[in-house]
């Protein structure tokens, strides 16, 4: 019985690891340049450094 | 840096689709960052912040003060009233706005986007932001 239950529990415990890559920033447009419809389903920001 | 020619090919694939919003994070140690900005925003107060986008990306890092009066001067501004907003320093504060939402975002590297808030670091070739784009779409 038990060397079933610790590998269970060993998978059970790695699924609650964060993702990190899953994360989403918000982040405010304010009076920022925009192109592109305000209600397009995807905004793509981007800092910038013109050098 | 600024990732040109492919943001602009996202823009024109997907166009009606994304919205593209541009936050300045212009680096501290370079001598041109700054100003190169401010010429941008100035740009926009004369309604050609795209053409001068684009021209300063070109450009780069031709981006002096003298350089940027002759942008000014190639795109038809003002360029009286241009050289008086970058002079002035005028969008400062949203400069400074932009910089404080970077380091609050603990940003270290330009380009840096965020694809309806998936964060994607450095330039990247198109097929990269298609994955991300069409995965989006499809929610």
């Amino acid at each position: 019985m038990r060397t079933v239950f610790l590998p269970v529990l060993l998978i059970l415990l790695l699924c609650t690891i964060p993702v990190h890559a899953g994360q989403r920033v918000n982040i405010p447009p304010e009076n920022s340049p925009t192109l592109g419809p305000d209600n397009a389903p995807v905004t793509i920001f981007e800092f910038i450094d013109f050098q | 840096m600024a990732a040109g020619p492919t943001v602009k090919k996202i823009m024109e694939i997907y166009k009606g689709k994304v919205r593209l919003v541009i936050k300045n994070y212009p680096y501290k140690y370079r001598d041109y960052s700054r100003g190169a900005a401010e010429a941008s925003l100035a740009a926009r107060e004369q309604g050609k912040y795209w053409e001068m986008h684009d021209l300063l990306i070109k450009r780069s890092p031709k981006l002096e003060r003298a350089s940027l009066l002759a942008y000014a001067k190639e795109l038809g501004l003002d360029v009286q009233k241009f050289t008086a907003s970058i002079d002035g320093q005028k969008f400062k504060a949203e400069i400074d706005r932009d910089l404080k939402l970077a380091e609050s975002l603990d940003l270290y590297n330009t380009p840096t986007f965020y694809i309806n808030g998936r964060q994607v670091i450095g330039e990247r070739p198109f097929e990269y932001f298609r994955k991300i784009i069409d995965e989006e779409l499809k929610k």
